[in-house]
C-alpha cells in the first residue's frame, strides 16, 4: 500500500475512506465524474474515464500549451488525444464494458495525500464468474512529468476464461519476451508527441495484432502498465524510460506529499465547504506548472475541452491569486505567459489605436485574440461577439495579478524581469484609454464590464477602478525600481519609465471618474445603468434558467439585471478603496440583481458576504460555488473543472473566512466562521516562509516556518517567531474594514 | 443486461374507429419491432376470436385466430395485463376510443394505459387520417426526443436511437429554453453557460453527449440536438410540424394531474404525427413532461 511500485497502489482502496469518491456508476453523471477524478501535472491532463471505455465514456489526455487549428469560431483548442492507457478487453468474446456485466460495487477515489486517482470494480460476467478489475492514474509532478496508469484485472471466482486484451499500439515497436511482453510508441500529433511505453504481465499470454490474449484460471490477474511521456513546447524534458515507471512514482509521491503538507485545508463541522475546498485545491495544482511561461491554465483546466482550453481573465484574477499561495513558482509561470505574450498585446493595443498592451480576451498559444466573432442564437440569428474587442479590463486584471504575487512573495527578480514590463505597459494602455469627461475627469467609454449583459458602456465601475488602480500599480512599480539598487531590468526600454511619465500615471489614476467608493452610496454600474428597466431577476435564477438565452441578449441589454459581479468584483479586488457601509449597500443593492449566469460570480458574492459577515448571503453564493463542480452530481463539471470557481473558492475560504491579509511588511487576519464550521485551519506560503494557520471560535493560531513575521488579527499586531507558535483573539464583530487605516 | 424477447405489438380494439386503419397502425409499429400484431378487445361478455372481429369490425383478411385475444373488466387494466402477460414489444392504440370523450385529451383508457403501460405506447391522435399516420411510422425518417437533462428523458432518447438504427431514421433531440423564468422545475440547462450566446454549440454537443450518454455508440444513427426558446409545448408542436418528423419519442412520469404532463396534453391535443409514450419512473420532479 505504500510502496513506490504502481502495483502496490492496486489494492484496497477502502482505506481511502477520508477522500472524495464516487461510488456506483450513472451515465448520465459520467462526464462529470470523469472531470471530477481526472489527473493533471500543468504539462498534461487525463479524465478519470472508465479503463475499458463505454458509451457514456470520453477519455482523453489533454496537452496542454498545444493548440490547434478548428473549424468552429472558436479558430483554436486545445490538442486533447484519446487517452493511450484506455484499453479494449474482450471476455469470452464478449467486450467488457458496465453495460454487459452485473457490477457487485465501483468506487472512485481521488487520493489527495499523494494527487492519484484509483478505481475499484466489482462484477460479475454473463456466466456467473465473478471478477475485479483496479486501477491507478498518475499525473505525475516530477521529472519529464509523466502519465502513469496501472490496471489489474482478477478472475476472483468461476470457471477459467479467456481474455483478449487490444491495446491499440499502432505503429509502435513490441518486445516480448518472457512473461512480460513491452510495447513501445510514439504517437505524433501537430505540435506535440506522445512516447508511450507499455509493459502486460499475464499467464499464458500470446501475442495478437494489436494486443494479446490470455487465459485467466479462477484467482489469476493480468496487469497492464503504462507510461506515456509528453513532449511539447511546455515541457522539453526527454521521457522518463529510464528511470522506469516505479522510479518515475517514487519521484512523484515524494513530491506530491511534500506539497500537500502545505496546501491542505480543513473546515471541522462543514464536510461539504472541506471537501469542495479540497477539491478546488487538487485541481488548481492540477492545472499548473512551473513552466517558464510556455503556457498557462486554461478556463477548464486540463480536464475537459471546455472554452476550447481558452485562456481568459479567470486565470489572473481568481486562480492566480489562490496559485500565489499554494505553489509560488507555478503562479508565477502563469504571469511570465503573459510577458511572453506582450508582444501580441502591444500589437493588440496598436491596432485599436492605443499605447501600452491590450491582451488578448481570450488567449491560446502566441497571446493573440482568439475570441469567437459571432455566435449563433438558438432561434438560428447570429450576433456579434464584442467580448475580445471591448473587454478590457484583462489589461487591468493582469497588472493586478503580477502586483498582488509580487506582494506576496518578494520576488523581486521576476518583478525587475518580467512584471514591471507588463505593469508597466498596462498603465501605458489606460493612460491612452482615458478620454476626457469634463473639468479634470477622465471617462473610459465603449468598454464591456464583468457583466457581460451590457455591451458598449461608459465608466463601468469595475472596469474604472481597475483601471486606475493599474495606473497607481505602475507609478509604484517605477518608484521600487528607480529605488533599486539592482541594474537595469532588462533591455527593453519599456521597463525604465521617464518621471514624467510616471507622474502622469498618478494624475490620470486621480482623475478617473467612478473608482473609488468611500462615499457610502450605490455605485451606479455604468453610466445609465439605474435607468434601465427593471426585471424579476429571481424568477429566472432560482429556476435556471439563464435570461440572456431566454430573452435574448438584446433585451437584456435594457434591462436592469446583471450577469455577475461587477461593482462587487471592484469590492472584492480593492477593498481598501471601500468603507464597509458603501459595500454592504452595494451588496444590497447588487446581489439581487444578479443572475449568477458566470460561475465567476459566487465566488465574489461569498468572499464579500463574509467580509461583511452577511451569513445568509455567505451560504446561498456557497452553495452555488460547491455546485459549479463538485455538488450536484457533478453535472456542471462535464466539459472541464470550472478553474476560476477552484480559485475563487480558495479565495473565499482564505481571504474571505479567514480575512487573511498581506504586504510587504506582514500578514492580517479578521475571521469569521459560519455556521456549523468549528475550527478553520490551512497552510500557505508567503515570502519564503509556510504559514500554519488554525482558527477556532476566539482565537487564531499561527506557526510559521522560515523566520519571523509581522502578525496582526483584529488590529493587534505582533511579531511571531520562526517556529514558534503564536494565539491571538479575534471578534467576528471586527471586519476587515474595521481597521482600515491601519491595512498592513 | 438483456433485454427479454419482444415480438408482439398489442393492438387494442373497441369498435369506436375503424378497426382496418387501426389495424394498419399496429400492422405498421410492429414493422418497427419485427413484431407481430395481436388484437385485443375488452368486455363484460366472452368472445371467440371471430366474435371479436366481427365485434370491432376487422375487414378480411383476418388476423390468424392465436392472434386475436379477448378480455374482461376494465378496460386499461386488461390491456396492460394483457401487455405484460405477452411480453410485448409495444402497444398500438388511438387517444380517443368508444368511450372518449373528444374535447378530453384522450380517452380514459388511453390515459390509464399510458399511465401503467410495461412497454412502449404508441398513440395516434384519433381525429387525424390512420393512413397516413400508420405511413409516417411504416416509412419513419425522424424522430423528434424532447429532451429536458433528465434520465427519463435519456431513457426516451434511448429508444428513439434503437428504433432509428432499426429503420434508418435520423434523431432530432429538442432541448426547449423557457422564455419567462419561473419557480418550478426549469428542466436540463447544463450550468455551464459563462457565455451562453457563444458557447451553445458546446453545450449543444454536451447535452447531447449527456443525454445518450446511456445508448451504445450508434455511429450509423444521424442525431444533432435543435434549441428553441419559448414555451416548451408549443415549440415541440411546432417543432415536429415545421420539420416534418414522423414520431415523437417521450418519457413521461404518468400522472395527469392539474398543472402536471402539460407537454403530453400539448401532444396528445395538437401533434401532428404518432406519439411514442415511454413510462418513466414515476417519483416526484422525474420526468420530462
Amino acid at each position: 500500500m505504500d510502496g513506490h511500485e504502481l502495483r502496490d497502489l492496486l489494492g484496497d482502496i477502502d482505506a481511502l475512506d477520508r477522500m472524495p469518491a464516487q461510488p456506483g456508476f450513472d451515465a448520465m453523471r459520467e462526464r462529470g465524474v470523469e472531470t471530477v477524478f481526472a489527473v493533471a501535472n500543468g504539462v498534461l491532463g487525463v479524465r478519470g474515464a472508465l479503463d475499458e471505455g463505454g458509451a457514456a465514456s470520453h477519455p482523453l489526455l489533454i496537452v496542454a500549451g498545444v493548440f490547434v487549428p478548428t473549424a468552429s469560431e472558436a479558430q483554436q483548442t486545445l490538442l486533447a488525444v484519446a487517452d493511450p492507457a484506455i484499453v479494449e478487453i474482450q471476455i469470452d468474446g464478449t467486450r467488457l464494458d458496465m453495460r454487459s456485466v452485473e457490477t457487485a460495487d465501483q468506487r472512485r477515489v481521488l487520493d489527495l495525500d499523494r494527487a492519484l486517482a484509483r478505481r475499484a470494480w466489482r462484477f460479475t460476467d454473463a456466466h456467473g464468474r465473478a471478477w475485479s478489475l483496479k486501477s491507478v492514474r498518475v499525473a505525475s509532478i516530477a521529472g519529464a512529468r509523466p502519465y502513469l496508469h496501472a490496471l489489474s484485472l482478477r478472475l476472483d471466482r468461476g470457471v477459467a476464461a479467456d481474455v483478449a486484451v487490444r491495446v491499440a499500439v499502432g505503429s509502435g515497436e513490441r518486445d516480448v519476451h518472457g512473461e512480460v511482453a513491452r510495447w513501445r510508441e510514439v504517437r505524433t500529433y501537430e505540435g506535440a508527441s506522445l512516447a508511450i511505453a507499455r509493459s502486460a504481465v499475464a499467464p499464458g499470454w500470446a501475442a495478437t495484432d494489436n494486443g494479446f490474449t490470455c487465459r485467466l484460471d479462477e484467482g489469476a490477474e493480468l496487469r497492464i502498465e503504462t507510461m506515456t511521456t509528453v513532449h511539447s513546447p511546455a515541457n522539453r524534458r526527454a521521457d522518463d524510460a529510464g528511470v522506469g515507471l516505479d522510479g518515475a512514482l517514487a519521484a512523484h509521491l515524494a513530491l506530491a506529499t511534500e506539497r500537500r503538507r502545505t496546501t491542505r485545508i480543513s473546515a471541522e463541522g462543514r464536510p461539504d465547504v472541506e471537501a469542495a475546498v479540497e477539491l478546488a485545491v487538487y485541481h488548481l495544482l492540477a492545472a499548473s506548472a512551473p513552466l517558464g511561461g510556455a503556457t498557462s491554465i486554461g478556463a477548464r483546466d486540463l480536464s475537459g475541452e471546455g472554452y476550447h482550453g481558452h485562456i481568459f481573465w479567470d486565470t489572473d484574477v481568481f486562480a492566480v491569486p489562490a496559485l500565489t499561495f499554494l505553489d509560488p513558482a507555478s503562479a508565477r509561470s502563469c504571469l511570465e505567459y503573459r510577458h511572453r505574450t506582450l508582444p501580441e498585446a502591444r500589437l493588440r493595443a496598436r491596432a485599436h489605436g492605443y499605447r501600452g498592451a491590450l491582451f488578448a480576451w481570450e488567449s491560446t498559444d502566441t497571446g493573440a485574440d482568439r475570441t469567437p466573432a459571432a455566435a449563433t442564437l438558438p432561434d438560428g440569428s447570429r450576433i456579434e461577439i464584442e467580448t475580445g474587442e471591448l473587454e478590457h479590463h484583462i489589461v487591468a486584471d493582469v497588472a493586478y495579478a503580477v502586483m498582488r504575487y509580487w506582494e506576496a512573495t518578494g520576488d523581486d527578480e521576476f518583478m525587475r524581469e518580467h512584471g514591471a514590463e507588463i505593469v508597466f505597459e498596462c498603465a501605458r494602455f489606460w493612460a491612452s484609454r482615458v478620454s476626457p469627461a469634463g473639468g479634470d475627469r477622465l471617462a473610459i467609454r465603449d468598454v464591456i464590464g464583468p457583466d457581460e449583459f451590457h455591451p458598449r458602456v461608459s465608466n463601468n465601475a469595475f472596469t474604472n477602478a481597475m483601471a486606475a488602480y493599474s495606473l497607481r500599480a505602475a507609478a509604484e512599480a517605477a518608484a521600487w525600481l528607480a529605488a533599486s539598487d539592482a541594474p537595469a531590468a532588462t533591455a527593453v526600454p519599456a521597463v525604465d519609465p521617464p518621471a514624467d511619465e510616471v507622474d502622469a500615471w498618478r494624475r490620470t489614476a486621480a482623475m478617473v471618474v467612478r473608482a473609488s467608493f468611500l462615499d457610502d452610496e450605490v455605485v451606479e454600474q455604468f453610466d445609465g445603468f439605474f435607468g434601465l428597466t427593471p426585471v424579476d431577476v429571481a424568477a429566472y435564477r432560482e429556476a435556471g434558467v439563464p435570461i440572456d438565452i431566454a430573452l435574448g441578449p438584446h433585451a437584456v441589454a435594457k434591462l436592469r439585471v446583471i450577469k455577475q459581479a461587477d461593482v462587487i468584483m471592484a469590492a472584492a479586488l480593492l477593498p481598501d478603496a471601500w468603507s464597509e457601509r458603501a459595500v454592504r449597500a452595494n451588496f444590497g443593492y447588487y446581489a439581487p440583481l444578479t443572475s449568477h449566469v458566470s460561475s465567476l460570480s459566487a465566488p465574489v458574492y461569498a468572499q464579500v458576504a463574509a467580509w461583511l459577515r452577511d451569513e445568509v448571503s455567505l451560504e446561498h453564493a456557497l452553495r452555488r460555488v460547491i455546485d459549479t463542480d463538485f455538488g450536484n452530481g457533478h453535472l456542471g463539471a462535464g466539459a472541464g473543472i470550472h478553474v476560476a470557481t477552484c480559485g475563487g473558492l480558495w479565495q473565499v475560504v482564505v481571504f474571505g473566512l479567514a480575512g487573511f491579509r498581506y504586504s510587504a511588511s506582514g500578514v492580517a487576519f479578521d475571521p469569521y466562521l459560519p455556521g456549523g464550521m468549528h475550527r478553520l485551519s490551512f497552510a500557505l506560503r508567503w515570502r519564503g516562509r509556510i504559514l500554519r494557520v488554525s482558527i477556532v471560535a476566539g482565537a487564531l493560531d499561527i506557526t510559521i516556518e522560515g523566520g519571523p513575521a509581522r502578525v496582526r488579527v483584529n488590529g493587534v499586531e505582533r511579531e511571531v517567531a520562526d517556529a514558534e507558535p503564536a494565539r491571538f483573539a479575534w471578534d467576528p464583530r471586527h471586519t476587515r474594514w474595521s481597521g482600515m487605516e491601519a491595512s498592513p | 443486461m438483456s433485454e427479454p424477447a419482444r415480438h408482439i405489438v398489442l393492438v387494442p380494439l373497441d369498435g369506436s374507429q375503424p378497426a382496418a386503419g387501426q389495424l394498419a397502425i399496429g400492422e405498421a409499429v410492429a414493422r418497427l419491432y419485427e413484431a407481430e400484431v395481436h388484437v385485443l378487445h375488452v368486455s363484460a361478455a366472452a368472445m371467440t376470436p371471430a366474435e371479436v372481429c366481427d365485434r370491432v369490425g376487422l375487414p378480411e383478411p383476418r388476423p390468424a385466430p392465436e392472434r386475436v385475444r379477448h378480455r374482461a373488466g376494465d378496460a386499461a387494466r386488461a390491456i396492460v395485463d394483457e401487455a405484460r402477460a405477452l411480453g410485448a414489444a409495444a402497444i398500438a392504440m388511438s387517444s380517443h376510443g368508444e368511450t372518449g370523450d373528444p374535447s378530453a385529451v384522450a380517452g380514459h383508457v388511453t390515459l390509464a394505459v399510458l399511465a401503467a403501460t410495461p412497454c412502449p405506447v404508441v398513440v395516434t391522435r384519433a381525429f387525424l387520417d390512420a393512413g397516413r399516420q400508420a405511413q409516417r411510422i411504416r416509412d419513419v425518417r425522424c424522430i423528434l426526443v424532447p429532451l429536458d437533462g433528465t434520465k427519463e428523458a435519456a431513457r426516451a432518447c434511448e429508444e428513439a436511437v434503437a428504433l432509428a438504427a432499426r429503420q434508418g431514421a435520423q434523431v432530432r433531440m429538442l432541448h426547449v429554453i423557457p422564455r419567462t423564468g419561473g419557480r418550478g422545475r426549469a428542466g436540463g440547462f447544463p450550468r455551464f453557460a459563462d457565455h451562453a450566446a457563444y458557447e451553445l454549440e458546446a453545450w449543444r454537443e454536451e447535452f447531447a453527449r449527456i443525454s445518450l450518454a446511456g445508448v451504445a455508440a450508434r455511429e450509423d444513427v444521424r442525431s444533432d440536438v435543435a434549441l428553441r426558446v419559448g414555451d416548451p409545448a408549443d415549440e415541440i408542436v411546432s417543432f415536429a410540424e415545421s420539420e416534418d418528423c414522423d414520431l415523437v419519442v417521450v418519457a413521461w412520469g404518468g400522472r395527469m394531474t392539474p398543472h402536471r404532463a402539460v407537454i403530453v396534453r400539448k401532444l396528445l391535443t395538437a401533434a401532428p404525427c404518432p406519439l411514442m409514450f415511454l413510462l418513466a419512473d414515476a417519483r416526484p420532479g422525474a420526468g420530462t413532461a
